[in-house]
């Protein structure tokens, strides 16, 4: 197949890429530019390992195609350090134990980025709903809430 | 050990230190190595649940342009593979005994190439009769799925015969005599469990390179590196010498990665392409072709006098272990397991695993504890309400207590908080819990985790190195799936040690550089591999205070070692850093400092003589309270509140005993109401996240948990296990709080709405006769 070329910005960098239409942003990530923090776990939408922020929102990268990123802001788990540090969600995630085998902390990390930026004073139910789309199986998510609350009372998120 | 109630470590709430790495991206799972020149695997599996293999034609597949390796049976060695009995191969040779077992693999330049080829695959069956029930695999004309099975080796004395992988029988007292007692009263009940899968979170992945020389390295998602190697080595037919096994970070295990499955063929197609193999599976490959908790048929008789006291257990259990199984000895713990933590003088169990033609059994998080739990705490509720008495009291009576035998026969209970989680459980009751909403009900179930450690043969070892900076470096060969081992190895050498435990680096779970390890699991990970890095790290200390003391010039007694540095007790001002100890070291003639556990291991058996493996020196005990409210029209059952009292002897560090108590209550929500892999002629259907259905963060109770600290004799500072004990009894405690709403009895898990409201029609009719 032919290739396709992208422009975006990809964790603030300005990324120009050649990408088959099959493939989708997972595979982009993961496979082709070794971006592995982005996890992979069903393919179907239903886990949420592999969720990234695209323009502003939480999306399941398995469910995306590579090319419908052309001309979009990409953030993922790598780009969402900044020079001053980490953000208060990945802090608040270590702090709090949110993470056990961490396998699905990028997600959730990434899932509640977008969430907290959207809503700075959530309650625990309304942070149960921005997550449900996230499994984990160790923590038995109560630490998790934890730390969002923290992090939205950091209010730096 | 540090006399000084200030802990440089242990007990406090610290975060993990590879949390770190989690949170940024940067942790290395095993499907994120990437080797100059990789290869993607794929697996062709078997459609049939029992078929003989006549031919396989794979001419077409490695003629295909990228293809590099296409195996077979014919590339596996005759040596069979299992955790526990060895009863498969990597890749089916001659017969295939469910649906999805590894038939051929192949290697090629990317996934889309691999998947044409596995396409081009002729493989020609010859199906055969299949069993799915253990009811049809016993029958006498049933066809056998191992004929050879006599001959299989198997890690512990098994009773094999037929399609009946093991038969276990427990026999205490006399059954017959006490049932026939009068006054007394009689339940017999039959309950059924499902096939719950461990789901976690990462499927498994396993990247495989050979060196010109043959040697092979694996990096692999699997929890026991050193058992997974031998798989690897007789798979290949090379000594284990010439396998080195890396587990990086795990994506959670929960039983399911604690044997070798896809690493062989990782290995086999490396070896046959030249070049390195990345293997990972896929959602459905999980969910269809691997381990998953064995399903169980338990009658269950029990009988009790009306004071309370229970006199006698009479049951059989039968569990489907499917084609291949990865249980241990199938059935030997879990015969005894459903007595539970009580004390019954007469006991008859009889356990038998068969085999049929689905999917593999495995282990999943407290193997055979959930089955049995769910079985003898819901028996016990009934036997409480047909006599008159509380639960929480009839327990109570019959509670196993310290100097009891345990029903096992293994040992003297002792140091058993039991009594005390009971205690606290009944406080939190009378504290919190009001007057019960409408169809609300309250249930209570008590857990058991019976370790029972033989330090003399524990299995595992380590080394503490001291740095020129004063760092310390563990090597140890435990994995960590997630449940913060490493930052157990961590804290307690730091502890040891008096040295920051950010100074402190794990180096573990490599077959090649560290030390042997027999694999984590079984919620005795703290206990073993905790107590021979302490044991290590003793060792190193001792190197540093000698070493001190000749330099100091005083004696060892006098001298303190804290945050990294070694004072004199009476003189503070003067003092060493552990730096400048281990740099006068490498000048002195006993050079670097570097613990191991051996020496200090044996002279602890010969000084207390703990070898001893007739004492139950770590029991865990937990007393669960569900509050559940069901809806009568649908048999909707939601968990309103979930409380846990856990006795964890010593809380090496509150955060991970926290988190490992409510993931594992979570885990035990979602097999008490939701999990349950369903099948068909062998064919698992619901293989997928979206059929099967997990507990998500809205599914969350209001949880609280509680912590009993009544410390071990001989475990890491007093630690007992943590892991396994809070998922066992939820499903018990769900069907209870039930009975307690409604009066109806539920015996099957997972607890579904149909199943619920099946039960309400056949007991309380009325309830639903009632609506308008």
């Amino acid at each position: 197949m032919t290739k396709m070329p992208i422009s975006l910005t990809l964790n603030e960098h300005a990324t120009t890429l050649e990408v088959e239409p099959y493939w989708t942003l997972q595979r982009l990530l993961r496979d082709e530019i070794d971006l592995t923090g982005t996890k992979e776990g069903c393919r179907t939408g239903n886990c949420g390992v592999c969720t990234v922020i695209v323009d502003g929102a939480a999306v399941k990268s398995c469910l995306m195609l590579a090319p419908q990123i052309d001309g979009t802001n990409v953030v993922t788990i790598e780009g969402l350090a900044r020079d001053n540090g980490l953000d208060p969600l990945q802090r608040a995630f270590v702090e709090y134990g949110a993470i056990q085998c961490g396998y699905c902390s990028p997600g959730f990390i990434m899932a509640a980025k977008a969430f907290l930026d959207e809503n700075r004073h959530p309650t625990r139910d309304d942070i149960a709903s921005a997550l449900e789309g996230n499994l984990c199986r160790c923590t038995g998510y109560v630490k998790i809430f934890e730390a969002v609350e923290a992090a939205a009372q950091a209010g730096g998120a | 050990m540090t006399a000084t109630t200030e802990r440089q470590a242990i007990g406090k709430p610290l975060p993990k230190p590879d949390a770190w790495l989690k949170a940024t991206g940067t942790a290395v799972y095993a499907g994120d190595v990437r080797l100059p020149g990789m290869l993607e695997g794929k697996i062709l599996r078997s459609p049939h649940p029992h078929a003989r293999i006549v031919s396989i034609d794979a001419s077409a597949a490695a003629a295909m342009p990228g293809v590099y390796a296409v195996a077979t049976g014919d590339d596996v060695g005759a040596t069979r593979i299992g955790r526990f009995i060895r009863d498969r191969h990597a890749l089916a040779r001659e017969r295939v005994r469910y649906v999805g077992e590894p038939v051929a693999a192949v290697a090629a330049i990317d996934e889309e190439t691999a998947e044409r080829a596995l396409q081009l695959i002729n493989v020609a069956y010859d199906p055969l009769p299949a069993v799915f029930e253990p009811e049809e695999a016993i029958a006498p004309d049933a066809p056998i799925l191992h004929p050879d099975l006599p001959s299989y080796q198997d890690s512990a004395r098994s009773t094999r015969e037929g399609n009946v992988r093991n038969r276990v029988r427990h026999d205490v007292g006399d059954v017959d005599v006490a049932f026939a007692e009068p006054d007394v009263v009689v339940h017999e009940t039959t309950y059924r469990t499902p096939r719950q899968s461990q789901a976690f979170t990462e499927p498994h992945a396993a990247v495989a390179q050979i060196d010109g020389t043959g040697k092979v390295t694996v990096w692999a998602s699997i929890k026991a590196p050193f058992r997974g190697r031998v798989s690897i080595a007789d798979t290949l037919g090379v000594p284990v010498s010439h396998v080195r096994l890396i587990a990086p970070a795990i994506g959670g295990d929960f039983g399911g990665k604690g044997a070798a499955f896809i690493e062989p063929i990782a290995a086999v197609l490396a070896r046959k392409a030249r070049r390195p193999v990345r293997l990972t599976l896929s959602r459905v490959e999980e969910f269809s072709a691997m381990t998953s908790r064995p399903s169980a048929v338990i009658r269950l008789r029990m009988a009790v006098r009306h004071d309370g006291t229970l006199v006698a257990m009479d049951a059989s259990m039968v569990y489907n272990v499917g084609a291949v199984d990865d249980t241990q000895a199938g059935t030997a713990n879990s015969a005894v397991s459903l007595v539970g933590a009580y004390h019954i003088p007469n006991v008859r169990v009889e356990a038998t695993s068969v085999y049929t033609n689905c999917s593999p059994a495995g282990h999943v998080r407290a193997p055979s504890g959930p089955q049995t739990s769910f079985a003898t705490e819901s028996h016990l509720d009934r036997l409480a309400r047909m006599i008159g008495m509380d639960p929480l009291e009839l327990r109570e009576r019959n509670a196993l207590r310290n100097g009891d035998v345990v029903p096992s026969g293994h040992g003297i209970l002792q140091n058993s908080g039991l009594d005390e989680c009971l205690k606290r459980a009944r406080a939190w009751m009378a504290r919190e819990l009001g007057s019960k909403r409408p169809h609300q009900g309250i249930g209570t179930a008590v857990s058991f985790w019976a370790l029972h450690p033989n330090p003399a043969a524990v299995d595992s070892a380590a080394t503490v190195k001291v740095d020129v900076d004063g760092s310390v470096a563990v090597l140890t060969g435990v994995a960590d799936q997630g449940g913060g081992q490493w930052s157990m190895v961590g804290q307690v050498a730091s502890e040891v040690l008096g040295v920051p435990v950010e100074q402190v680096s794990v180096i573990a779970a490599d077959t090649e550089a560290t030390p042997y390890e027999q694999g984590t699991g079984g919620s005795n990970t703290t206990y073993r591999v905790g107590n021979v890095v302490r044991q290590a790290a003793e060792e190193a200390r001792r190197q540093v205070l000698r070493l001190a003391a000749e330099q100091l010039k005083v004696d060892e007694e006098e001298l303190d070692l804290r945050d990294g540095n070694v004072r004199v007790r009476s003189d503070p001002s003067r003092q060493l850093s552990v730096a400048q100890v281990a740099q006068g070291a490498l000048a002195s003639p006993a050079g670097a400092i570097i613990g191991t556990s051996g020496e200090a291991r044996e002279r602890e058996i010969r000084e207390h003589g703990h070898e001893r493996a007739d004492i139950v020196d770590a029991p865990s005990f937990a007393c669960h309270v569900a509050v559940a409210s069901v809806d009568p029209e649908t048999g909707v059952t939601s968990v309103d509140r979930y409380y846990t009292v856990q006795d964890v002897g010593r809380a090496l560090n509150l955060l991970n005993c926290t988190g490992q108590i409510e993931g594992g209550v979570i885990f035990g929500l979602g097999y008490a109401l939701t999990e349950e892999i369903q099948s068909d002629n062998g064919i698992n259907l619901n293989a997928n996240l979206w059929e099967y259905l997990l507990p998500t963060a809205p599914h969350v109770p209001e949880l609280t948990v509680e912590l009993v600290e009544i410390p071990s004799t001989f475990g890491p500072f007093g630690a007992k296990g943590v892991g396994e004990t809070p998922c066992i009894p939820v499903a018990a405690a769900v069907a209870n709080a039930i009975d307690d709403a409604l009066g109806v009895r539920a015996t099957q898990v997972p607890l579904t709405p149909e199943r619920v409201l099946a039960a309400i029609r056949e007991q309380r009719p009325e309830l639903l006769e009632n609506r308008a």
